[in-house]
């Protein structure tokens, strides 16, 4: 089935098209949610919220760019107003004092070199990692940041600066990372 | 070993190159989960298939009760077989000299096993009452009789022996009576299978070969292992076929409980009705009396500001009913055209007295005129009251963004206070006297609102309102009934919890 045929069938309500549309972009975006969430049962808690918004809103994409951009964009506001909305989310988004906090390396489990750099943002603070995701990955300015979080952009930006450092420190922990003799170049291995 | 070296203006891109392709496989129960929620109504056709398959399995497991306690009881009954329909049964490897065979009991999950032989199956040495069959004939007589699920394609080129059990006691007494090949054979009834015969009378097939020095223990151990994986892969696809599509608790359950809270600026009226239980003209005509009987005709009124100011809760029974209760309050009012007297006058009122046709008198002092004598002023009637609203509101038309509904609440009210003016006999006068409000009273309350979903989890709902006083404002001894009611629009709030 094409991309053509599953997002007309989808708007038509067909299921077989909804289904193929579902097993087409559920897994990248489950691992769009995994980014966000606090295991994998959340993470599929809001894929399970962000397509049911993505079926009933579809009519609403216009063709204008790719419709896994659409989706991406419907699963990640998804996930943004959840952490927002669940209370067990809002105890941890804490962007105002996430910085006190620091990474352990003793608690930077043995990761499988498939979802190394996923699990290291994953250990970031939760207002850290929201931030990460939604600047450096998903590309939203500090501005619509600042909008979607309900913070000041300036905080937007420090807490991605903060992050931003958090994470190449792990990354170089586990050896995914390493500087260059300068100092200042960070490589992959 | 290819590095490549990001500075700092390109961390972000190191970051999309490294989770650009990162995927996770989500549980099956994520889409039956989406796919209930956005076609709720075809939970149905899955819920229909299941009674059928339960319906279905219940027609055929009383079908074959039936069957055996027919005529079949008595052949059953007979064999006096111990037999685990899930192990595979192999005769005692001393029998296989008697046998000149080791006997495998086909049952569903055994066929796999025998697949499991089937290179022994080309070594066969049948015994002298094994019979030729084809490996269609097979296939059909698993498929039959066997009740097995189409992974029986015995991949076999040549002959064996189908050997059907009997009432004869299985190996073990035959080893101990030490019988021969011969007689073993005549205690078997051994059915041939060609392709005319109807091999529905047979309740056990046994595959008769000759492997009793190739099937080791170690073998029957690993036989038996799988027929325990087969269960279980059977248990795992009959969830995944049926268990995750019929899981109510997939679905998230909307909370029915909401609150709500109103305002409801309105126009306060009154009628009043006789509830004089004696003849004023027979039994007091010295005071001068004019015609009561229609003293809502005869004492104006006009209508004031009230207002009503509430909260509650919405309990949804279901897509068209919700249960509404709370707490209200009430301020009623009415105005009263009156001349203000600068002397006192003295004022005759009649009240029902403890007996029904004698009324009681009383004289009070007052400077309200109802007549034009004096300064025109206007008197404010007022009560405020607290109620307990309990009702209901009905869904009657349109969709998750705008509704129309239309409810009905019974209200039992506390009357906390107020003014009231009641009128003298000659209704020349009127005397306020707060003491004569019932204290305790009832109310109804009628509407129809439209009600609109700004945002998820939020409703603003706007729509006239009719209040109307069921008892009367005074009490009993007051020979008028006093009835308020008010019209007003309603604007309301209700949001989630």
């Amino acid at each position: 089935m094409t991309e053509e045929q599953m997002l007309y069938g989808s708007i038509r309500q067909h299921a077989a098209a909804q289904e193929a549309l579902y097993h087409r972009f559920s897994p990248r975006m489950l691992g769009v949610c995994y980014r966000y969430a606090k295991n994998k049962e959340d993470a599929e808690d809001m894929l399970q919220e962000g397509f049911i918004k993505v079926f009933t809103q579809l009519h609403q994409y216009r063709g204008e760019g790719a419709l896994e951009g659409w989706i991406r964009r419907v699963v990640v506001h998804t996930c943004i107003n959840l952490l927002k909305k669940n209370k067990k989310f809002n105890d941890s988004v804490d962007i105002f004092h996430a910085n006190s906090l620091m990474i352990r390396e003793d608690y930077i489990p043995s990761i499988m070199q498939a979802k190394q750099v996923v699990e290291c943002i994953r250990l970031l603070p939760l207002g850290y990692r929201t931030v990460l995701n939604l600047y450096a990955i998903e590309g939203y300015s500090h501005k619509e940041i600042a909008m979607m979080l309900e913070i000041e952009e300036s905080t937007s930006r420090s807490q991605y600066t903060r992050a931003k450092a958090m994470l190449e420190t792990i990354l170089i922990k586990k050896n995914i990372l390493y500087k260059s003799a300068d100092n200042k170049k960070l490589a992959i291995r | 070993m290819e590095r490549r070296f990001y500075n700092d203006d390109s961390f972000e891109q190191f970051l999309k190159d490294a989770t650009e392709n990162f995927r996770m496989y989500p549980n099956k129960k994520v889409w039956h989960s989406i796919y209930n929620n956005i076609h709720p109504s075809r939970k149905w056709p899955s819920l229909s298939a299941l009674l059928l398959l339960i319906s279905s399995v219940m027609f055929i497991g009383v079908s074959n009760t039936r069957q055996i306690q027919g005529k079949d009881a008595a052949y059953i009954a007979s064999l006096n077989l111990q037999i685990d329909p899930m192990q595979p049964h192999f005769a005692n490897e001393n029998n296989s000299t008697s046998l000149g065979s080791t006997e495998l009991l086909l049952n569903d999950d055994a066929v796999v096993n025998t697949i499991q032989f089937s290179d022994y199956l080309n070594k066969e040495t049948f015994n002298e009452v094994s019979l030729s069959v084809t490996e269609e004939e097979i296939s059909l007589s698993s498929d039959e009789h066997l009740n097995n699920k189409g992974e029986n394609s015995l991949q076999m080129n040549g002959t064996f022996a189908m050997q059907v059990f009997t009432p004869t006691p299985i190996t073990d007494e035959l080893i101990a009576e030490e019988k021969t090949p011969e007689e073993l054979v005549q205690n078997t009834s051994l059915i041939a299978l060609n392709e005319k015969d109807e091999v529905a009378t047979t309740p056990f097939v046994d595959v008769n070969m000759d492997v009793e020095s190739t099937v080791s223990k170690e073998e029957m151990k690993v036989a038996e292992e799988v027929i325990k994986v087969d269960e279980k892969t059977n248990q795992k696809n009959w969830v995944d076929e049926y268990a995750f599509y019929n899981l109510k608790q997939l679905k998230k359950k909307k909370n029915p409980w909401s609150m709500h809270a109103y305002v409801t600026p309105s126009f306060g009226y009154r009628t009043l009705s006789s509830n004089a239980n004696f003849n004023a003209h027979d039994h007091l005509p010295n005071l001068l009396l004019t015609n009561v009987s229609q003293p809502n005709q005869e004492l104006a009124h006009n209508p004031a500001i009230n207002f009503e100011l509430g909260g509650g809760l919405y309990y949804n029974l279901n897509k068209t009913i919700r249960l509404k209760t709370g707490i209200q309050m009430n301020f009623t009012s009415y105005k009263i055209n009156a001349f203000g007297l600068t002397h006192a006058a003295m004022a005759s009122v009649m009240m029902n007295g403890p007996e029904s046709d004698a009324p009681m008198v009383e004289t009070r002092p007052t400077f309200l005129s109802a007549t034009g004598n004096g300064n025109e002023i206007q008197l404010t009637s007022s009560t405020m009251q607290f109620s307990v609203p309990i009702g209901a509101d009905f869904r009657i038309a349109g969709n998750k963004d705008i509704t129309w509904y239309a409810g009905a609440t019974i209200q039992p009210s506390y009357v906390a206070g107020g003014n009231a003016f009641i009128i003298s006999a000659d209704e020349k006068h009127y005397i306020a006297d707060a003491t004569i409000l019932r204290r305790f009273n009832l109310n109804a309350g009628l509407e129809t609102f439209i009600s609109y979903q700004p945002m998820k989890g939020l409703r603003l709902n706007v729509g006239p309102q009719f209040r109307y006083q069921l008892m009367s404002t005074y009490k009993a001894d007051y020979p008028m009934n006093e009835r308020l009611y008010n019209i007003g629009i309603k604007f309301g709030i209700t949001t989630r919890f």
